[in-house]
């Protein structure tokens, strides 16, 4: 009697603990969700979403390399399987403990680490992004047993909140969004394959020719002693289990010629590879263009991405001896393949290749005139690529901006001059949409979100029916100076990365 | 390591756990472990100081006893004399002293050592520099061991309780030993007697299901009280206070009630704590508080707030000093020459002073604490002075002094007075004091309430939102206890386990919610753990 009545106890005390640490556990998810739309939270996703044995390549490193290696890329073209394992403000200790995650599961033959976190002073904010994606495991409590030991600043955390991550989120409870609440669709805009992210922005205003400087040849660097540390320990370990280690650098506008030659010192002192593509002579190869390759001042965007990669392909496909994994991931490579052609038109500034790249029969096209495109439609250089899209121009010189065209499956299925304030219809797919104009500006709506313009001229909606979702949204402007112009509209933020 | 640490948590139910797999006569020991270890994780070099004061203080009890117990033994001899009795109890009597104030003093030394030096390092300096030295003395090699106020003040009322022979002497240091750093107590109280907690410590330490959900429900409930409550008022209240020059006035009286409600969250959400971990290993601790708010005088209200501490100056300090001959002959010598009030006073001024004055410098060691000593005693002496003349006028002014509003403003009244000794020492300065006092009275700016300043104090809406709700359940909840018609813990008790369950879950994700701790909050730790 007295056991049946403590076994009764037992069950709802351990009952209780269940409902509690699930509750517990559930709570922690929302509020945890501090890098939902961080990279880091992505990479790691998709590395444990992988296969057993699915890589044979590692990088390493932080957002330069996140969004400038594509192993898609590698794989399409040199049939070498890598994964991108980097992310943004990666420090080199956190570097260390994710390159023995992916190893783990994977027997690594190369490495690859860009070094620029040398020169960077790890904070608080890196180590989360490092540590709280990645999976309770051996490595994730050497990171945190690390952290605690080797990290010194005034906005440490606690141990106790890298094992329970409520402890320092709870506090984001009146902050928490839809975003935080989606377990399971953790979609946000961002394309990731194989850990890289494509990056569809463009900075056009950059000016440098070049990124090394000369004038800093003498200037004294030292790499900061955390950092050096964790590269040491990257070595050691790619040593003691036989994976060949690579050193980059990607162009960076203030990597200057000093860190590099400590870079290159090193990689001669522990006799490895260092590729930097802030040389002339690199960045020549490559083929990098200033105008059109980069996302700011030290990422590349999709074109600069697919040349560097490219070239590192390249590299390594002659200097490695690698497997060749041609042909055992060909549905993640059409979709890659797809986000890349939307990517190079979200970035096309180039109107005779914005045109071609329209051509595809992937895309449906709207086009919506904003305000008096009467000086627009002028252009020789557009009327004719206008006319090849299938447009006849009628009604497109009106002053009040009502005009309104529609290509799908690459025909047109409609071209009116219309009075009414709504437009509305349906894409390929089936998804409906409606074009409004309320107080002198355009916006669409598809899918019950609207979407802005905020240029004025005319507006071009590209609807991949493919993926189900807009591809790109612009407005080609006359610029006064004579030539069309492209605005691209970008509808999330890349920013984070 | 505080009760509000991940660890401690940990700390307990991995105790707990090694607790009940010993057998039970050797539970004690297993106790005594846990809470050295509990001791040593706060800094082992905590250690060698406690170990020397339970150690003296034990061979002081074993001391006197022993001379006590030959005492007995003497008296039970044949043919003694009345007057060679009287000779023999006064001889051992003197010899227990002895051995008394020897321990008594050298642990009052070691505890005024590690409290005050830093405190007089600055004046010792100046004097030294005034005099033409180089005044260069450093206190940075004082260490100050975790608790020493509670466990100093614990032993040495086993040492008098000894001496006056209220309880015998314990022959067993290790039981000693773990009446003083029982785990839960040491930190800040209470201050428990050797005649209860001692005793309690060495009974067959069972478990007992009912006992251990009970403590869970009080650390539960503590824990709210310090991490909703409290550690979240504390965040406008030490804003406030740092910006006081910068402050309206009618913000600063606001600040001066929470600063009521911090307090006493924070203090008897501690003792829940305590009283609650202590409940898990069968051991049952004294209450510290007493509905204190509900106090009608001063008196009342430190019979009813920190119970431990008000009742050992009392006993040991208070009642000695009331029965000591210098008092005696206060009394005899004024007995016809002042009027009865007047005597009470007269008779009541040296007990009263000293008891608070060192009530004071036990709390802090600066001016503050000194001041606040004296303010208590003032308020106390002038109490006894008035309190039959402002009957009288009650009774003229047809006052009814036995009316629920009357006691209200009674308690309000007890309640404000606490509040200004909260003031001369939270703020930090006297001068500060003085001028936050003088600024609330003086510059009200009532708009401050609603044109958004309120929120320029640490706190936004969602915060002050939370802090009146939480505020408003432990109101209820201490006024449904205080009444004693209801426990809201054995009313609890009665429900479906499903409804028990829907609270607790309530209740502990209430804390974990809305608790103000973790790195983004960096929890203060309890206000009495620095005493």
């Amino acid at each position: 009697m007295k056991n049946k009545a403590k076994l009764k106890n037992g069950i709802k005390v351990i009952s209780f603990l269940l409902i509690f640490s699930l509750l517990l556990c559930g709570f922690q998810q929302i509020v945890q969700a501090k890098w939902l739309k961080h990279s880091s939270t992505y990479m790691a996703n998709e590395y444990y979403d992988s296969d057993k044995n699915d890589y044979d390549v590692c990088i390493i490193g932080s957002s330069q390399t996140s969004c400038g290696i594509l192993p898609m890329q590698w794989y399409e073209d040199y049939g070498i399987s890598g994964f991108n394992a980097s992310f943004s403000a990666q420090n080199l200790r956190s570097s260390y403990f994710w390159l023995k995650e992916v190893d783990k599961k994977n027997d690594l033959k190369l490495a690859v680490l860009d070094v620029s976190q040398l020169f960077e002073e790890p904070y608080e904010a890196a180590y989360r992004k490092a540590i709280d994606p990645m999976h309770l495991s051996r490595n994730k409590i050497d990171a945190i047993i690390d952290h605690e030991k080797t990290y010194t600043c005034e906005d440490k955390d606690t141990v106790d909140s890298y094992f329970f991550p409520f402890l320092k989120y709870h506090s984001r409870v009146n902050e928490l969004t839809e975003l935080d609440f989606n377990f399971f669709d953790m979609d946000t805009g961002f394309r990731y394959y194989r850990g890289a992210w494509i990056s569809y922005i463009v900075r056009r205003d950059l000016v440098l020719e070049a990124y090394i400087i000369d004038h800093q040849a003498e200037e004294t660097v030292s790499p900061v002693a955390l950092q050096l540390d964790g590269l040491d320990k990257i070595v050691d370990y790619c040593r003691a289990n036989g994976i060949e280690l690579m050193l980059i650098k990607t162009p960076k506008a203030d990597w200057t010629l000093s860190k590099s030659r400590f870079a290159q010192d090193y990689a001669k002192k522990h006799d490895l590879v260092y590729l930097d593509f802030n040389y002339q002579s690199l960045w020549d190869a490559v083929g990098f263009d200033i105008e059109n390759d980069f996302k700011d001042m030290t990422h590349v965007n999709i074109r600069g991405a697919v040349k560097m990669t490219d070239y590192l392909g390249s590299y390594i496909s002659a200097n490695y001896a690698l497997k060749d994994f041609s042909g055992q991931d060909e549905d993640d490579l059409a979709q890659y393949n797809i986000d890349v052609e939307n990517a190079y038109l979200h970035t096309a500034y180039d109107i005779g290749e914005y045109f071609s790249l329209l051509s595809n029969d992937r895309y449906d096209i709207i086009l919506d005139a904003q305000g008096d495109i009467r000086s627009l439609v002028q252009s020789e250089a557009l009327n004719s690529r206008l006319a090849a899209l299938g447009v006849s121009g009628e009604g497109l010189e009106a002053a009040d901006g009502r005009y309104y065209f529609v290509k799908q499956k690459g025909k047109a299925v409609a071209e009116q001059r219309t009075r009414e304030e709504k437009t509305a219809g349906q894409f390929s797919d089936g998804t409906k949409y409606k074009l409004i104009k309320e107080d002198a500006k355009d916006f669409i709506k598809i899918d019950g979100q609207n979407l802005e313009f905020e240029h004025w001229g005319l507006n071009v909606i590209v609807y991949d029916h493919a993926l189900h979702s807009v591809a790109d949204r612009s407005t080609l402007y006359f610029d006064g100076s004579g030539s069309v112009q492209i605005f691209h509209q970008i509808d999330y933020d890349q920013s984070d990365d | 390591m505080t009760f509000i640490d991940t660890g401690f948590i940990l700390f307990l139910l991995a105790g707990v756990c090694l607790f009940y797999i010993f057998p039970v006569k050797a539970r004690w020991v297993c106790l005594l472990i846990i809470s050295i270890a509990f001791y040593a994780i706060a800094g082992v070099e905590y250690i060698p100081f406690i170990l020397l004061t339970t150690f003296s203080v034990y061979l002081g009890g074993l001391a006197i006893g022993k001379r006590y117990q030959k005492l007995n033994a003497d008296l039970k001899a044949d043919g003694l004399e009345r007057s060679e009795k009287k000779a023999l109890k006064a001889a051992a009597k003197a010899k227990a002293k002895r051995a008394m104030l020897l321990v008594l003093i050298f642990n009052l030394a070691i505890l005024c050592v590690v409290k005050f030096t830093k405190f007089l390092v600055d004046p010792i300096n100046g004097l030294i520099s005034f005099m033409g030295g180089d005044g260069t003395f450093s206190a940075a090699w004082i260490i100050v061991p975790l608790g020493i106020s509670y466990y100093t003040f614990s032993t040495l009322s086993y040492l008098l309780d000894v001496y006056w022979k209220r309880i015998d002497c314990e022959k067993n240091y290790f039981r000693f030993l773990l009446y003083a750093i029982y785990f839960p107590h040491i930190l800040q109280g209470p201050i428990e007697r050797y005649s209860r907690l001692g005793q309690r410590l060495k009974q067959e330490l069972r478990f007992n299901a009912e006992q251990a959900v009970s403590g869970l429900q009080l650390m539960a409930w503590g824990y709210f009280k310090k991490l909703v409550i409290a550690d979240r008022i504390d965040i406008f209240i030490t804003d406030v206070y740092s910006n006081y020059k910068e402050t309206a006035g009618i913000l600063c009286i606001l600040c001066f009630f929470l600063d009521i409600a911090y307090i006493y969250a924070d203090f008897s959400g501690c003792m829940d704590i305590a009283r609650g971990a202590s409940a898990l290993f069968g051991v049952e601790m004294d209450l510290n508080f007493n509905h204190p708010f509900s106090s009608k005088s001063v008196t009342e209200f430190w019979r009813r707030w920190h119970m431990s501490l008000g009742g050992w100056f009392r006993e040991y300090v208070y009642y000695p000093l009331s029965t000591s001959t210098l008092v005696k002959n206060i009394g005899r010598k004024y007995k016809n020459k002042l009027s009865p009030t007047m005597l009470r006073v007269a008779v009541s001024a040296i007990p009263v002073s000293v008891t608070w004055v060192l009530t004071g410098v036990w709390h802090g060691t600066g001016k503050t604490y000194v001041a606040w000593g004296i303010y208590y005693a003032f308020m106390i002496l002038t109490s006894v002075c008035f309190s039959d003349h402002l009957h009288a006028i009650a009774v003229k002014m047809k006052i009814n002094t036995t009316c629920k509003s009357y006691e209200w403003f009674q308690m309000f009244r007890t309640t404000c007075i606490f509040g200004l000794g909260r003031l001369l020492t939270r703020p930090g300065s006297l001068y500060r004091s003085w001028y936050i006092f003088r600024h609330s009275l003086t510059t009200f700016d009532l708009w401050t309430l609603t044109d958004g300043s309120l929120f320029d104090h640490g706190l936004d809406s969602f915060n002050w939102v939370i802090a009146i709700i939480a505020l408003l359940i432990w109101g209820v909840v201490s006024h449904l206890e205080q009444r004693g018609t209801v426990s809201v813990r054995s009313l609890l008790r009665k429900q479906n386990f499903a409804f028990r369950w829907l609270v607790y879950l309530a209740l502990v994700f209430a804390i974990i919610i809305f608790g103000v701790y973790g790195p983004e909050f960096s929890a203060s730790s309890f206000v009495y753990m620095e005493y």
